[in-house]
């Protein structure tokens, strides 16, 4: 059964419908593409499944983890699909700018937080277990995106490149299940973008993530996405493997002149 | 033996702040020497009650900069929170009993009082942003000045106020109350709480899409801060021996954010020494009140031109001039 299922999503801005009649469907563990020229609703819908806008007209639904049951969670505001277990990173970096890399994840965390108010200002046991399960975690998660020697550096002084990734690391620690990545390979040079597809197939597998991205590199999604969706004008104009959206007919209309 | 794990708490950007253990034996030095130089005679009875004002100030400017500071949410109404604090102390000291029990009553209730208002207060307010959250609480702040005054003279003494308040706040009480706002504060920036409110000022939508509800934790800010607001106006009561609304208007709440936008915003450190900065200028310039408010303006001005933000003002300052200097010296452009 699907982790993630949406249905009919609608979402229009004033008289624009940015986004029309999508449905999407994700099976736990998937590396998804979601594709299309510019301005074809792509953030849009990252922004509808996370919540920070509310769809006008459809369903949401995300597996729970633990009993198996659907949620609805469209309209729900983004701290909550949060404890759901989706996270996402932003197509203009959002980092914590003046925080440390390791506070950027380990405010990632905050809801895992267990201890009292109460511990924390006379730092009793639970304050500190707690507070080393964050370190511990923060570091291993550093570790397996090759940060943890920065983790004391401001987040606004790493490189580009190392930011997207810092990013992806902090969607990471939030426990979630669900991870949208809005352009990942943004800026990076090719070598770079080969490490992060890399990366971002590792981190799948450990950390047992279902991952959708948006990204505008071809070579990219069509190596790293078992499945991809092609968006154009709000609706999808094709699903499918990489080698079926290669050569579907609409998908080269809509890219006309790109190199898909 | 299992190994001690040496785990981070530092966070990493709310400048001015250390490690406890060094905290407490530098409250207890500075506590000392202070002591020392008034049996000695050092400090003078007059130069006491600056000090006594300064720890104050520093209460309440360690407050509204928990809001202002680190959360990020603008509040101008500061003044009327120490009022609620300032009033319900003063009430129970004059009306039950002036014994040091209560007068400790009277200043835990007063920062419970005001930050239960600050609560009620917080939930619509602070779903505003910037200038109209400022806007907001300056509002607010005159509103319970203003309730205060109206309320029957008999009772809180209307535009008079109240006078004849013992004098409970001496030095040291009042020290140990600035001690625990300081150890309380820092304990809660360590903490994941602490880290959420940053989170809020920082980045808002990220803060929100990584799980922290930002309307809670602003909500939580404003608790701190009102309460420790409350906690000062409790030691100002004990401080003048005289309340009126008038001492809560919105010149108060200025002065407050004075301390903490001089001390870089979110800096702890930098707080506190902006607070004995400008108290020992505002003593100075007792006799020309009009002086201090040109003071103010041009001080403001500076702020703005220079953009100093969480850095100390006089850091950043100074750093400007060394930073010529060592230009010249390099001749880089
Ligand atoms: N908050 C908003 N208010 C009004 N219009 C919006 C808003 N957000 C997006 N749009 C519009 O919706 C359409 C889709 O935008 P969206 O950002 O989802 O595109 P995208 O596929 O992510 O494009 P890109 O590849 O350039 O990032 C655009 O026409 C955009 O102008
Ligand atoms: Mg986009």
């Amino acid at each position: 059964m699907a982790i993630l299922n949406v249905k009919d999503l609608t979402k229009n801005f004033g008289g624009l419908q940015a986004v029309s009649h999508v449905d999407i469907e994700v099976e736990k563990g998937e590396l998804i593409g979601l594709i299309g020229p510019n301005g074809a609703g792509k953030t849009t819908i990252f922004n509808l499944l996370t919540g920070v806008y509310t769809p006008t007209s459809g369903k949401i639904e995300l597996k729970n983890q633990e009993t198996g049951d659907l949620i609805k969670i469209n309209g729900l505001k983004p701290y909550i699909t949060s404890s759901f277990g989706i996270s996402r990173t932003f197509q203009n970096i959002r980092l914590f700018k003046e925080l440390s890399v390791l506070d950027n994840l380990r405010i990632a965390m905050h809801k895992r937080c267990k201890y009292s108010l109460f511990s924390a200002i006379f730092r009793t046991k639970s304050y500190r277990e707690n507070e080393e399960l964050f370190y511990e975690n923060a570091i291993n998660i550093l570790k397996f995106v090759g940060l943890d020697e920065k983790k004391d550096e401001l987040a606004d002084n790493l490189p580009y490149g190392e930011q997207r990734k810092l990013e992806i690391a902090r969607a990471v620690a939030t426990g979630a299940s669900v991870v949208f990545l809005d352009e990942p390979a943004a800026g990076m040079n090719p070598s770079e973008t080969e490490e992060l597809s890399r990366l971002i197939r590792d981190l799948r597998d450990k950390y047992e993530l279902t991952i959708i991205l948006i990204e505008h590199d071809m070579k990219f999604v069509m190596n790293l996405c078992e499945r991809i969706y092609v968006l154009d004008f709000g609706t999808i104009i094709a699903k499918g493997e990489p080698n079926e959206i290669k050569n579907d007919k609409r998908v080269i209309e809509a890219y006309l002149g790109e190199d898909v | 033996m299992k190994k001690k794990k040496n785990i981070d708490i530092k966070p990493g950007r709310v400048l001015g702040i250390s490690e406890n253990k060094y905290d407490f034996l530098m409250f207890l030095i500075v506590f000392i020497a202070i002591e020392l130089l008034m049996s000695v005679g050092v400090i003078t009875p007059f130069y006491k009650t600056i000090v006594i004002k300064i720890c104050i100030d520093i209460v309440l400017a360690l407050g509204l900069n928990f809001i202002t500071g680190i959360t990020g949410q603008f509040s101008l109404g500061h003044a009327g929170f120490m009022a609620i604090g300032a009033y319900i102390a003063a009430m129970l000291v004059l009306k039950v009993s002036s014994s040091f029990v209560m007068v400790l009553v009277g200043t835990v209730l007063g920062g419970i009082a005001a930050a239960f208002l600050g609560f009620l207060i917080g939930i619509p307010t602070l779903r505003l942003k910037g200038d109209y959250l400022a806007i907001a609480t300056l509002g607010l702040g005159e509103i319970i000045r203003i309730t205060i005054q109206n309320i029957d003279p008999a009772i809180l003494g209307g535009a008079g106020g109240l006078s004849g308040i013992k004098l409970y706040s001496k030095f040291e009480f009042v020290f140990i109350c600035l001690f625990i706002t300081y150890f309380v504060i820092n304990n809660i920036l360590k903490s994941s709480y602490g880290r959420a409110c940053v989170a809020v000022r920082e980045d808002e939508i990220a803060a929100e899409s990584m799980g922290i509800n930002i309307t809670k934790s602003k909500i939580f800010a404003f608790v701190v801060g009102t309460f420790f607001a409350g906690i000062g106006g409790a030691l100002y009561s004990g401080y003048v021996g005289v309340i009126q609304p008038k001492n809560f208007g919105f010149m108060k709440s200025i002065d407050i954010l004075m301390i903490v936008v001089l001390g870089g915003l979110g800096n702890i450190n930098g707080t506190i020494i902006a607070a004995i900065v400008l108290d020992i200028v505002s003593f100075a310039l007792q006799e020309f009140s009009e002086l201090r408010m040109i003071l103010y303006a041009i001080l403001l001005v500076a702020i703005m031109l220079i953009k100093s933000g969480e850095t100390p003002f006089f850091v950043k300052l100074r750093n400007m001039f060394s930073l010529k200097k060592k230009k010249l010296g390099e001749s880089e452009e």
